[in-house]
């Protein structure tokens, strides 16, 4: 009995689900982890803005409030993703992969759904439980700004997944998987805006990541969710977001075809 | 006992060039490593230049007086990387089995286990924090006196013997649970993030914990008071640096014997 399509990506989905829910204290140290980043950033914009009580039209309280918001969203799409993206590759399974009767790009998002489920629920509950403890956050600007907020969280998901996944098919490419993988996480944390809000780098920067894809997935978001973008700009920062989406899918497909055409001249 | 150091010294420094020959061999996954590792620490130091860029001075501290410190923490990690990366191949190890061939070889388990890899990556945080470093002593016209290198050459070694202690340490874990991964040394190990930025920046409980229990902070912020003439009432605590790496090599010592003593093998 043949399964239609849509059930293997749900059943991948659900296996990774289990995965991620089985080695939760790996997902909880790591999210620590990140929450080591998240202590330091808080101090030093802390101290920083001890003198100046407003700095690129964001307040303390609005400062505070990106810094552990752009970590629950940054954390959707984990190291460990990346990681599992590229050992697939990395170690030769790419060879059994390429002999089910499944899209390999499908297979990898759906894993990568299925852990973000459980570690968005990890981060998003770690993130609540810091912002009223300690943190005093502000909560969305508007419903409709957490609606914005909310579907631009789903693109950038979308859009980080798409970028690790061309990364991921570098691999075919050199062995040194973690080398790429350090590479592409500093470059996405830098631009993305998960360190620093945008706002904050010098203009020719902000003109050059621009026209990249990279402010999507976390500063737009949070952006959204702070009310810092009204009116029209709001529609044309999500079609941007869109447009990035689908370029970065075309890629990948694209990419995703030549790589295998390689693997297969080169004799396997 | 002077001859068996000198012939462990040998077979390290063998067995560690073994390694760096293969990475060698694949000269480019050699240099993507580097870059890799370049970008991830120069992604801290963009951090620090754009949130200087709004204020000229943060606690007393300004832009290249931090960069010092920046630097001081990320040239011992890595040289730590370059020379003891091969205890994070230790669970591994005892995962499957393969430890029980070290521990009949005539050579001391400790430092099979240190030259399993060799984190040759580490040159790039290497290379960029003497560069960061020599251009902060440049800017600021720190002009030393010949005891202040040598101080400098102290903190950098006990650095490194403090750094790799708590490598040797964390890592033990595997002895007590050998399905446990990497997820806890590295959080661990991570604290070393907070001694990239000057401790007084960070809250009472937060500077006390890197001080005196998890005492990161003999890394580089206390030697950095007295690399940069900051006088003050901490300035002695920089003169326990080199006790603090000793105490925690000793206490790494006593895990690392008490976790062998704990072995059973996984009996394969």
């Amino acid at each position: 009995m043949r399964l239609a399509p849509r059930q293997k990506y749900i059943s991948l989905l659900l296996t990774a689900q289990q995965y991620a829910i089985a080695y939760r204290g790996t997902a909880l140290l790591n999210l620590l982890s990140s929450l080591i980043w998240v202590t330091l950033a808080y101090y030093l914009w802390k101290t920083v803005f001890l003198t100046r009580g407003m700095l690129q039209s964001f307040s303390w309280h609005e400062m505070r409030t990106y810094i552990i918001v752009a970590y629950a969203v940054n954390s959707l799409f984990t190291f460990q993703s990346l990681m599992r993206m590229m050992n697939t590759i990395r170690t030769g399974d790419i060879a059994s992969e390429l002999l089910k009767p499944i899209d390999f790009l499908g297979s990898q998002l759906s894993q990568a759904l299925g852990s973000a489920c459980i570690e968005g629920i990890l981060s998003s509950g770690i993130a609540l439980l810091i912002s009223f403890l300690f943190l005093d956050v502000l909560p969305p600007h508007t419903l409709l700004a957490f609606c914005f907020f909310m579907l631009a969280v789903c693109i950038g998901f979308l859009i980080k997944f798409l970028l690790g996944y061309l990364g991921a098919l570098l691999c075919f490419f050199t062995l040194n998987a973690i080398g790429l993988v350090w590479a592409q996480t500093a470059v996405i944390d830098l631009f993305s805006g998960a360190l620093i809000p945008i706002a904050f780098f010098p203009y020719w920067l902000r003109q050059i990541i621009l026209v990249t894809p990279f402010q999507g997935i976390v500063y737009i978001p949070v952006a959204l969710y702070l009310g810092k973008i009204q009116g029209i700009a709001v529609w044309q920062v999500l079609g941007t977001q869109l447009l990035w989406m689908v370029i970065l899918w075309i890629i990948a497909r694209v990419f995703w075809r030549v790589s295998i055409q390689r693997l297969d001249i080169q004799g396997g | 006992m002077v001859n068996h150091l000198t012939h462990s010294l040998c077979l390290y420094c063998k067995l560690q060039l073994l390694q760096v020959r293969i990475h060698l061999e694949y000269r480019a996954d050699f240099w993507i490593g580097i870059l890799g590792v370049a970008l991830t620490q120069g992604s801290g130091l963009i951090f620090i230049w754009a949130l200087f860029k709004q204020v000229s001075q943060a606690g007393g501290w300004n832009v290249w007086q931090i960069a010092l410190l920046y630097s001081l923490t990320i040239i011992p990690k890595g040289l730590t990387e370059l020379l003891f990366d091969g205890q994070w191949q230790l669970r591994l190890l005892v995962n499957t089995g393969a430890f029980d061939r070290l521990l009949v070889r005539p050579l001391s388990p400790a430092l099979q286990v240190s030259t399993q890899a060799c984190g040759i990556h580490g040159l790039g945080s290497i290379a960029l924090g003497f560069t960061v470093l020599a251009s902060a002593v440049h800017e600021l016209h720190l002009s030393w006196i010949w005891w202040q290198y040598g101080f400098l050459l102290v903190t950098l070694v006990s650095a490194v013997v403090f750094i790799g202690s708590l490598n040797f340490a964390t890592n033990s874990i595997a002895f007590w649970d050998s399905s446990a991964n990497g997820a806890f040394p590295f959080l661990i190990q991570y604290g070393i993030e907070f001694t990239k930025y000057p401790i007084t920046l960070y809250g009472r409980f937060l500077q006390i914990l890197i001080t005196w229990v998890l005492p990161f902070a003999f890394v580089s912020y206390y030697p950095s008071l007295i690399l940069l003439g900051k006088i003050g009432d901490q300035m002695w605590l920089a003169s326990l640096s080199p006790l603090a790496s000793l105490i925690m090599a000793f206490i790494a010592s006593i895990i690392w014997r008490q976790g062998l003593l704990r072995y059973k093998g996984t009996g394969h």
